[in-house]
Formats: structure tokens, C-alpha cells, sequence
């Protein structure tokens, strides 16, 4: 048998095996088990009435935050690359293991923690990342159980609502409740988040809620010497279209102890790939930056360069603290890393990324509070 | 994959967008034959498939936006079953069938596919899809390396060692008759 017919023979052998497959059946389990899971990944609302949640303007803390003046400094006056993943009126937003759907207009704020104080109850930031004077003059936000400013407040159920919100993660029951002026507050549970939107248009309401999935972005949780790596490109030799962020905060868990918790993620675009890549490409070599310093890393970030499917080619860890990015990181707490450098944070930190993260003002971070 | 091209499949290509669901309805059938032939089983082509489809549903708008969004979806095939396969700490063992032969002309083809499957499930599961992509979806080696995220090289020796395990086999067959 010369190789033409050797390999006329793998063909058919091929080809009889495969008309051989029951397509007709297997079609219908692939197609069952494919909606299934699609299903599983949204979240299955349970409506009972409970206490309303709403919010009340009472300060309870009265720190500063950096603003205004240190980001002028730092950002490129063309401003932050637009989100890559805005998709016309809508873009996706990340808390844990959960991604919702938002239109693209609206700011970021606060959400209520198991306390039911809130870091501020109401919009702190527009959708550019601009801060916000008159939060009712914002489409509305989504609001987070961190602190996007240090003037908190408790939430009452019978104060007015400003705007409509997404909350993401808030310390509320699953359950709806109407609240003032025509709005009404959905909470739901899903990924083991909850997901609470207040709306007075249900319409709105409904199509924010059925766009809650099983996130696929960022890791939900890093341990200290736990592997970041995930979701890793089909092929390692592909183009690299995007940069995302993934900033994390420690858990709560007594002591400090516990692992890093996935706080926000954003997809940046390819300018901002291109302005990052260039800057860490010409920072130098890696070291130690704070060999003499014991420290506890509170917050973190990894940058991911993703290809045009959304496969991982490289994930960078961020440490604001000794102010260092670890280029291939595999896990979040790198010893040797480059020197952070305002170029290599100005593609992706304020004015882009929504949340806080404490470090040198002059890199774009959170400065001393007080 | 039959081959035929569809009037949507030419508008696709002609640069409008196909919905995720209107996009798998076209592909599902040939997804689960190259699926059955990279995997060895119906259950696990049905595995690999459904994994790979739900993995190309939450990424669509940038898998759609993909020169060849089949080629992602083969390469997420591939990778499923691999990925099962280390999972399963290589304990998977695929069993070939031997089909009836109705009659003593059918009986010398059918004995040579039974071969060409026996062959196939024994190799490795990377080497096996190189033999797949190769034989059964026809891609060259270029595209076939591209798929795998392996350089063509290594594509070719992975061809050139099932046909070599398929001589044998045929070869063994011959003398045992």
C-alpha cells in the first residue's frame, strides 16, 4: 500500500465512522445541555416582600479623599481609552463571580455592606470616572460595598431615591420592595452574589436582571501563592487586542488572613493594551522594591493581555504598595517586580478603573486619607 | 463537515454577524462528528461540544468577530476533550466497535475502517486530532497547527505517526489473513 493509499484509507475510515454518529440525538443533548447551562447562569429571582432599603443621607466618617489635582497629573489630557466592552447602550460590570449588564451611562457609588452603610449611597462617580457634585444629575449608578469616597451613610426605607441603581453584592435579602416615587428594588442571588436593581421602569428593571450570568472574566478570589493564571489562550502566539483589570481587596476574614476578593473588572481596548505594553516593555529590570519593609498587601490588581477570543496570553500583578508590576506573574504577591512608573499606570488606573486601590497619588492611586 | 454552503453562510462570510444561535443550529452536527472522531465516544463528543459551545455563547461577540469563528470552536473541542482527558488522569480508554459485515465484498472495507478507528483511538488525543483535522476536515498543516497551538512541525510528525500506526495495523491485518 503506497502512502496516497494509506492515506485514502484513514480518510474513509474516517468519514464511514463519522456518518456513523447518531447526530440526530446527540444534537438534542448537546442543545439540552447547552440551554441548561445558559439557564444556570442566570439567576432565579424569588419575589417576597421584605424591609425596604433605600437611602438616607447620614455622615458617618469624614476622611478625604485624593482627587481632582493628583489625577490632572497623571492622566493623559486625551483622557482613558473607552471600555472595549461597551456594546452601544450597555456595558458589563463585574462583582465576584457575577456580571451584569448596565446601561452605559450610569456612575458608579456604593452599596450597603451587612451594616447597611453604604460609601456613598448614591452616584460618587460618573460613567467616565469624573466625580460626581449632584449624584441626581447621573442616569444612575452601580454601586459597590466598597468605598469610592469616605462619606458613608446607613439606608432608610422611606427616603427618596435619587436614581435608579445596580447594587452589586450589597448585604440585602433576596426579595422586592417598593420604594418612593415609583421605584422599585429587586434583589436577587446569583453565583452567590446578590444583584439588586431599583428602577421606576420595569422594563429597564427586567433586562438588567435577565443579563445576570456566571462572570468570566477575572479569578473571584486569589490566595497569596495560589496560581492567577485561568482561562489561558487557545493559542499562545495570538495577537494581543485587549488589556483588562482585575482589582482585588483582602477578605474580611479576622486577621487578614484570607485571600484576595475580586472587586471590579474592566475590559480596556487595545490603546490601552498598546500605551501599557510600551511602558512596562521599557521599564527596568525586575527587583525586590521593598526589601526592608514587612508588609501586608490589602489590595490588589493583575492585568490580563487577552487575544481577540478573550483568551488570557499574560497575566501582570500589580503591587501599589512597593509600587512594582510583576510582568507574568503567577500569582498575585511577586517579590521581583518592575518599577512602577506613571506610564505603566496611567492606561488603566483613575479615570478608568472603578475602585479604589490605596498607593502613591503621583502613580494615580488613593494618597494619604485625612 | 458536508461542505455545502448555505445562503447564510455566505452572508456571514460576506461580513454580517451570525447570531450565536443561528450559527450552532448550522454547525452542531459536523461539530459532533469531529467531536466523535477527536474523542472516540458519542458521550464525550456530546462533552467536548456542549463545553465548547457554551464556552463560544459567553464569548460570541468577540468569537463571532474571529476570521474563522469554526476554527475557535474546533480549537475549543480539541481542548475540552484534552483537557478531560488530563483530568481524568489519562485513564480514559476508548473501545473500538466492530460493526457486522453484511457480505463478503462490504467485509474487506469495513475491516479496514474498524483498523483506521482502532488505530485512531489508540493514538494520543493531540495526535489523534492532528489525524482528524488532516484526514477528515482536510485542513492543511499550517491551519491544523494553528488549531492544536503547536508548531507545524509537530503537526506533521503527529501525521506522519498515525499513518505510519495505521501501515502497521494494516500490514499485521494482512498477514493474520
Amino acid at each position: 500500500m503506497d502512502d496516497d493509499e494509506l492515506e485514502n484509507a484513514m480518510r474513509e475510515g474516517l468519514r464511514a465512522r463519522a456518518s456513523g454518529v447518531d447526530v440526530d440525538v446527540s444534537r438534542r443533548e448537546v442543545a439540552g445541555a447547552t440551554a441548561a447551562a445558559r439557564r444556570r447562569r442566570r439567576t432565579t429571582r424569588v419575589l417576597v416582600g421584605l424591609a425596604a432599603a433605600s437611602v438616607v443621607a447620614v455622615v458617618v466618617t469624614a476622611t478625604l479623599t485624593h482627587d481632582g489635582g493628583e489625577r490632572d497629573r497623571v492622566l493623559d489630557p486625551a483622557g482613558p481609552s473607552e471600555p472595549a466592552l461597551d456594546r452601544g447602550e450597555w456595558r458589563t460590570e463585574v462583582w465576584g463571580d457575577v456580571a451584569v449588564d448596565v446601561p452605559a451611562d450610569w456612575g458608579y457609588g456604593g452599596a450597603p455592606d451587612e451594616r447597611g452603610v453604604a460609601c456613598f449611597p448614591g452616584a460618587s462617580l460618573d460613567a467616565a470616572g469624573e466625580r460626581v457634585r449632584d449624584p441626581r444629575k447621573v442616569a444612575g449608578y452601580v454601586g459597590r460595598p466598597i468605598g469610592l469616597t469616605d462619606v458613608c451613610a446607613s439606608i432608610d426605607a422611606g427616603a427618596p431615591v435619587a436614581s435608579p441603581y445596580v447594587w452589586l453584592g450589597a448585604g440585602l435579602p433576596v426579595g422586592t420592595v417598593e420604594l418612593s416615587d415609583g421605584f422599585v428594588q429587586e434583589t436577587v442571588e446569583a453565583e452567590g452574589e446578590t444583584v439588586t436593581v431599583a428602577t421606576q421602569d420595569p422594563e429597564v428593571r427586567e433586562q438588567i436582571l435577565s443579563s445576570v450570568t456566571a462572570s468570566e472574566t477575572c479569578l473571584s478570589e486569589l490566595t497569596r501563592s495560589g496560581p492567577i493564571i485561568h482561562d489561558q489562550a487557545d493559542d499562545p502566539a495570538a495577537t494581543p487586542t485587549t488589556l483588562r483589570v482585575c482589582t482585588y481587596r483582602l477578605g474580611d476574614e479576622p486577621g487578614g488572613t484570607g485571600g484576595w476578593e475580586l472587586t471590579s473588572a474592566m475590559d480596556l481596548g487595545t490603546p490601552a493594551l498598546t500605551d501599557y505594553l510600551e511602558a512596562v516593555g521599557a521599564g527596568e529590570a525586575p527587583r525586590d522594591q521593598c526589601p526592608a519593609i514587612d508588609y501586608q498587601l490589602t489590595e490588589a490588581a493583575v492585568l490580563e493581555v487577552l487575544d481577540e477570543s478573550g483568551g488570557v496570553l499574560r497575566q501582570d500583578a500589580v503591587n501599589a504598595f512597593c509600587p512594582g508590576i510583576a510582568v507574568g506573574a503567577e500569582t498575585v504577591w511577586a517579590l521581583e517586580t518592575t518599577r512602577m512608573t506613571s506610564a505603566m499606570t496611567r492606561p488603566w488606573v483613575m479615570g478608568v478603573v472603578r475602585a479604589v486601590m490605596s498607593g502613591d497619588p503621583d502613580l494615580g492611586f488613593i494618597g494619604p486619607q485625612g | 463537515m458536508d461542505g455545502t454552503v448555505t445562503e447564510q453562510e455566505r452572508r456571514w462570510k460576506a461580513g454580517a454577524r451570525p447570531s450565536f444561535d443561528a450559527w450552532a443550529e448550522s454547525r452542531v452536527a459536523g461539530l459532533l462528528r469531529f467531536a466523535y472522531l477527536v474523542t472516540g465516544s458519542q458521550h464525550a463528543a456530546e462533552d467536548a461540544v456542549q463545553t465548547a459551545l457554551t464556552r463560544a455563547c459567553e464569548k460570541w461577540s468577540r468569537v463571532s468577530r474571529a476570521d474563522d469563528p469554526d476554527q475557535y470552536v474546533r480549537r475549543m473541542v480539541v481542548n475540552a476533550h484534552v483537557s478531560a482527558w488530563r483530568r481524568a488522569g489519562r485513564r480514559e480508554l476508548s473501545v473500538p466497535e466492530v460493526h457486522d459485515s453484511p457480505g463478503a465484498d462490504h467485509a474487506e472495507v469495513v475491516t479496514r475502517d474498524d483498523a483506521v478507528w482502532r488505530v485512531c483511538t489508540a493514538l494520543p488525543p493531540q495526535q489523534r486530532a492532528a489525524v482528524v483535522l488532516r484526514f477528515y476536515e482536510d485542513l492543511d498543516y499550517p491551519e491544523i497547527a494553528q488549531v492544536l497551538g503547536v508548531a507545524e512541525v509537530t503537526v506533521r510528525s503527529h501525521v506522519h505517526r498515525g499513518l505510519a500506526a495505521l501501515r502497521i495495523e494494516l500490514s499485521e491485518q494482512e498477514e493474520d489473513e
